[in-house]
This record gives C-alpha cells, structure tokens and sequence, in this order.
C-alpha cells in the first residue's frame, strides 16, 4: 500500500489554477521531492495531504485513509512542517511543544518521553528554555521540526525545510532527513533547491504551473531528460581565438565560464581536451567536468531555468 | 492533557506575558481610579437624605418612619410644615434629595382594612440618584406590605376554624389565608418628581463613591479583558499561523472553541480578581459582597468574550478587528456609566449608551455592591444583560466553525 496516493487532484483560487490534475504515489519509507518553483503548486498540494485544504476535485489517501473523509485520522497519521515556523514568540521552546503535544492529547508521561528522543535528535537542550522570539532562524527551524514530529507521525511532510537558512545549517537539516530515513519514516519533501533534491531524494516529481512534468529518481532523471554532460575549459583570453581553432574536432561552444564541449563521456574526454591544448602550447586555467542537474532536466523539460523562476 | 486545555493554558500564557496586554487591561484602569480618586477625594457609600412629613402621626406612620430611618440607605430629616419640606428638597438643604408624606388617615386606613397611599418626591437633578431613589422607596413599601400583611394575617388566622364548609366544598385554612392575601394592598406609593431651582454640580458624587470603582473594575475587564482580549486572541492565533498549526493536529473545532472561551474566561476572572482586589485594598470601600454578584459578573464575562470573539469571526480582516475593537472599546468606556451617569449624555448617544450590554453592567453592579439590592430587584438591567450574553454567544458559536476552517 503506498503511503501517499494522490489521485488526479485539481485545486483553483479564482481564475489561479494552483493544481491541476495531479497523480502521484509515495511508498512507504520513501523520501519523495516535489522539486518546481514558486507557485507550482507545491504548498497546496501538501496542505491538501495533511488534510489542510479540500481539493476541488479528485482524492487523497493517506496509508489508505481518505483526506476528505478522515481528516482526523489523517492528522494523526502526518506530522507537517509548513514553510513558516509557527511558533508562538512569547513561549519558550518548551511551552511550545507541551502545547503541540496537547493538541495531539498526549499524556505528560508520552510527552515526556518523546521530547527526550527529539531533544538527541535535533539537539533541542538550549531551545527548551529559551522563548522562542529569541531564537536563530535555524533554531526555530528545529523547534518547528519537533513540533511536527512530536505525535509520531508515519508519514512527514517537510515544506521547503531549508529556505533562509545558512549553507552549514542546510547540511545540518540533511543530516536530520537522513536520520529520519534511517527510521523508516516516510517523508515528502518540497524544496526549489536542485542540490537538495539530489541529495536527499529517492524519486522526485518535478512541478511547474500546477502538474507533475515527470516523476522518477533524480539519477533516471538526469539521464533521461538532462542531456549531455558538458567540460567546460577556461583559458587565457588572448589564447581564446587559438583554443577555438585546436579544438574545433570536439565542437566546442562559447559560453560565459568558457568553452563548454558537449559529451556523453566526460571522463574520456577531460585528457584528450588537455592534450590537445597542451600540444598547442596553450595551458588551460581550469578544465571540469560538468554532469547533468535536475536544473537541466527542469529547462529541458519546461523551457524555463528553475533559477530564474524562483528569483 | 486535552487540547482545549492545552489551547486554554496556552493562551493564559500569553495574555501574562504580554507587557502591552498588562498594561492596558491591569495598570491603566488602576492608574484612572488613583487618577479621579485622587482629584475627586474620597467619600463614603451613599445614604440618601430624605425629608418625612408625618401627617397621619398614627401608630403605623411612626413604625414606617423608623423602620426606613433603619435600612442605612436614607436618612431621614423630619419637617413638621409641607412647603418648608418641598422647599428644603429642592433648593437640596442639607443634600436632601426627596420627600415622603405619609398623608392622614394612613394609619386609620391600614387598621380598617382600607388602601394606606403614601407620597414620594424625588428632587429632579442626578438620574441616576433618581433612579436609585425608585427603586429603593418602591422595595421598601413593598416590603412593609409584606410584613404587615403577615401579621394581619397571623392575627385573623387565630380565629379561622381548620376546615370551614362553602357553598358544598370544605376549604382548609391555608386556602383561605392564600385567598385573603391575594386581595390585600395594604398600602401604596405614588412617586413624583420635585424640580429645583438650582441645578448643582452632581458628577462629584458618582467619582466620590469608592463603590462605584468595584462596578467600574468590572465593566473596564469586561470590556477590555474581554471583548478586546477576545478579538485580540483569535485575530492573532490567525494573523501569527497559530490557527494553522492547530488544525495541523486532529483537535475538532469545538475543542478550539472550548479552548478558546476557557482560556478567555480565565484570564478574565484573573484580571478580575487583580483590578477589584487592588481597588479594595487601596480605597477601602463599603460594599455589599453578595452573591447576586456572581451571575451578574459571569453574564458580563460571557457577553464581552463572546462579543469579541464574534466581531473577529465576521471580521474579514484580523488586524481590521483588533484595531476595531481596541477603538470600540475606548470609547465604550465613556458610554457605560462608568465615569459618569449616562443619563447625562445628550439624546441619541443616551440612547446608544443605554442599550450597550456594559451599561447595564454597571447598573446592575452599582445596585448590588452600593444600595445591596438582591438580584430581583436588579432584575431589569441583569436580564438584558443575560439575554445580550446568550444571543453573543449563540451568534459566536455558530461563526466559529466557519473562522477556524478558514485559518
């Protein structure tokens, strides 16, 4: 039984069309990606998987339970972690979660218990007593985290986890996703961040303007819509007119990083590159290698840079 | 623990931590009692200076006057001469605000069975010295009533047999006693006004009766701990996220509502407790404590938090409705008795004033903890207020589902 079925679900605001006809399935102890830029559709569809909004047709199942006739029941089963924190300032961390865990009738001893485990996990110790108006936005971040999965939910729904927070701080979440997938806990994850979805991801569907363009693990992705890998070679500018002219067998193309040859075999290529300049007396500055991104496969697919989208 | 516990604690919470909230709903009604106490001076619970005419000078006519000289409310100036009385009330010699005749006759009517009719004139000026003055004078005589048709009836009973035969049926005594007591008005009060020649400064008075403040600490959190707590506290549960992470979990809209009002009701009676505990240590006050003043105090509570609630639930902005109820609440202040008689505002706002659920309040209030008037004689202004508190609350029940699906 998959742990997520959504099945053919539209959603509109007014004349928006925030979904439209959307299918997907999550299997259990997956970790899924919804990759696509703002206003995709990402926030919606995951509030109408936690049983926050009804969609205007089609259904939700959540480890078979219907979202529009169990919602209750759906709420148990899902611990969401919206993109705001949603934390109440004048508490502190703990007051915080003693008040999520009420919401959920926990009793003090499972409270108890459970703030135990997710203080190791997340390393909560400092927050606990802090209000949290007063913490980083990384710290709330944590807090928010916690709150979500403090009912002990099978299936969480992560809704860009990572936005504003700092590169050492992102890596520290991964870690956090990586422990999660260790429990086998299901997770749905919505993220713009390409390198995210890589890293974290077992399959991803990749959104724009309200439909699933395509679906699969990100490598399959990249190989079926990424298109050729690339070696970019930077050299000296008076000795760009001359590279061209060596180089000319590998086709290579001007680009603003500087010369970009496109290859199915990069690895190959890099020294038969190298030593065709070098026997031309020219010394590249850098030569890399540059494989195929789910930033490709979105342009390939969309016609659009996901980059500039979300900017 | 259960979420509308937790929602309740929570939000206590809150309101506690709030400097603004603390100083609006504790200090600044503190910070205006010193403030007009202060300027005004103090003064003691009201008693009324009545002047009696003893026409009658019956047996019945002395025992009327010094039962009303006994109840603390009046006090009682005797005049021998008519127009020296009248003109003593209104020129208000000696703070004399009316006059009671007890015609003559009085006490040979009573005695004979017949209908004794006194007159009470009230000085024309303070409204709501007026009203008080009614009230309390048209109780008493009631209450006189009742006294003596006890023992008028104690005195025929002796010498009614236990069962007596009429027309075919036996009919016991108690049915005849029931029937006698129907039928009997002993006496009656007719109630005038008495105008003045000279229209006193009479505002004083209300900020001199210390009482008064308990009433006005009551109607302030009614209005601000209350109506504006309400509105406030769900505005920001959604304009802050709070409504959304709450209905990320499965707690039912009516555990949140549940939560909601206990959590407002708490922090009300808090506020409460605070503001009139404050105000008897620092003015030291004589009021009656009744217990007339629970219901009355819960009817309030329940109004204003479910008035508040409301104006945020049809309110399709939330920080429309704070703002809207902050300014409402403001002015409420100065339309509901509390700094000075409404009776005093000029027609329309009057009219306003008086059908606000916070003017009743006070009236009810002042009636119980400054003439110790019990709940029935209190009974108009409690009822609208009563009513006021179940329509409220029935209309914020009913918009609630649709608020909190809307989070």
């Amino acid at each position: 039984m998959p742990a997520v079925e959504v099945v053919d679900v539209s959603k509109r605001y007014g004349d928006v069309v925030a979904l439209d006809g959307v299918i997907l399935s999550v299997e259990e102890g997956e970790v899924f990606g919804l990759l696509g830029p703002n206003g995709a559709g990402k926030t919606t569809l995951m509030e109408i998987v936690a049983g926050l909004r009804t969609p205007d047709s089609g259904k939700v199942l959540v480890l078979g339970h219907d979202a529009a006739k169990e919602p209750e029941e759906i709420r148990r089963l899902v611990g969401f972690n919206p993109q705001e924190t949603l934390l109440y300032d004048d508490l502190t961390g703990y007051e915080n979660l003693e008040f999520v865990a009420s919401l959920f009738s926990m009793s003090r001893e499972e409270f108890k218990e459970k703030l135990k485990e997710l203080t190791e996990l997340l390393g909560l110790e400092e927050l606990l007593k802090r209000r949290a108006g007063k913490l980083s936005g990384g710290q709330r971040r944590r807090l928010s985290l916690a709150a979500s999965l403090l009912h002990t939910p099978s299936v969480i729904i992560l809704d860009e986890p990572t936005v504003g927070l700092d590169p050492d701080a992102r890596r520290d979440f991964w870690g956090f996703i990586e422990r999660l997938r260790g429990e086998g806990r299901t997770l749905l994850i919505s993220t713009h961040y390409m390198e995210e979805a890589d890293e974290l991801c077992d399959r991803v569907a990749i959104m724009d303007s309200g439909r699933v363009v395509t679906v699969g693990p990100p490598d399959e992705l990249k190989a079926k819509y990424g298109g050729l890998s690339k070696v970019v070679v930077r050299v000296r500018m008076r000795q760009l007119g001359r590279a061209l002219e060596v180089l000319k067998p590998f086709s290579p193309q001007p680009a603003p990083e500087g010369l970009e040859i496109a290859t199915e075999d990069p690895q190959s290529l890099v020294p038969d590159v190298v030593s065709t300049l070098q026997s031309a007396g020219i010394h590249p500055e850098s030569v890399e290698m540059r494989l195929p991104t789910l930033e490709d496969v979105f342009l390939n697919l969309t016609g659009k840079r996901l980059v500039e989208v979300v900017e | 623990m259960r979420p509308w516990v937790g929602i309740a604690k929570k939000d206590a919470l809150q309101f506690f931590r709030s400097k603004s909230t603390l100083f609006w709903t504790l200090a600044f009604p503190l910070i205006m009692m010193l403030f007009f106490s202060a300027v005004f001076g103090g003064g003691e619970a009201a008693v009324y200076d009545i002047a009696v005419v003893d026409q009658d000078g019956g047996e019945m006519a002395s025992i009327l006057v010094k039962a009303l000289n006994s109840t603390g409310i009046v006090a009682v100036h005797r005049f021998e001469n008519l127009e020296e009385a009248r003109e003593a009330v209104r020129l208000g010699e000696e703070d004399l605000v009316g006059l009671l005749v007890i015609p003559r006759g009085f006490t040979a009517n009573l005695s004979q069975g017949f209908t004794a009719s006194v007159m009470f004139y009230v000085r024309e000026g303070d409204p709501q010295v007026q009203q008080v003055l009614t009230s309390f004078m048209t109780g008493f005589v009631e209450r006189f009533n009742e006294e003596y048709r006890k023992r008028m009836l104690e005195y025929v009973s002796a010498y009614l047999p236990p069962n007596v035969s009429w027309g075919g049926y036996q009919v016991s005594r108690e049915m005849i006693e029931r029937w006698m007591l129907s039928f009997a008005k002993p006496s009656n009060i007719t109630v005038a006004l008495l105008s003045r020649r000279e229209v006193t400064a009479e505002t004083a008075a209300y900020w001199e009766n210390k009482g008064h403040w308990v009433s006005v600490m009551f109607a302030y959190s009614f209005i601000f701990s209350g109506m504006v707590g309400a509105a406030a506290v769900l505005a920001y549960e959604k304009m802050l996220g709070g409504l959304k992470r709450i209905r990320m979990s499965p707690a039912s809209v009516w555990e949140i509502l549940a939560g909601k009002v206990a959590g407002e009701l708490l922090t009300l009676t808090l506020s409460q407790i605070i503001l009139v505990v404050a105000t008897v240590a620092i003015l030291r006050p004589e009021v009656n404590w009744s217990l007339s003043l629970i219901p009355l105090i819960l009817a309030g509570d329940l109004a204003s938090a479910s008035l508040g609630l409301l104006v945020a639930e049809a309110s399709p902005d939330p920080k429309a409705a704070t703002e809207a109820t902050v300014t409402v609440g403001v002015l409420l202040q100065f339309f509901s008795g509390m700094y000075f008689p409404v009776q005093f505002l000029p027609g329309p706002l009057r009219a306003f004033a008086e059908v606000l659920p916070f003017t009743k309040a006070v009236e009810a209030l002042d009636g119980v903890l400054l003439r110790g008037f019990t709940l029935s004689q209190v009974a108009g202004p409690a009822l609208y207020l009563g009513v006021m508190a179940i329509i409220f609350t029935a209309l914020a029940v009913a918009l609630f589902p649709r608020w909190a699906r809307e989070g």
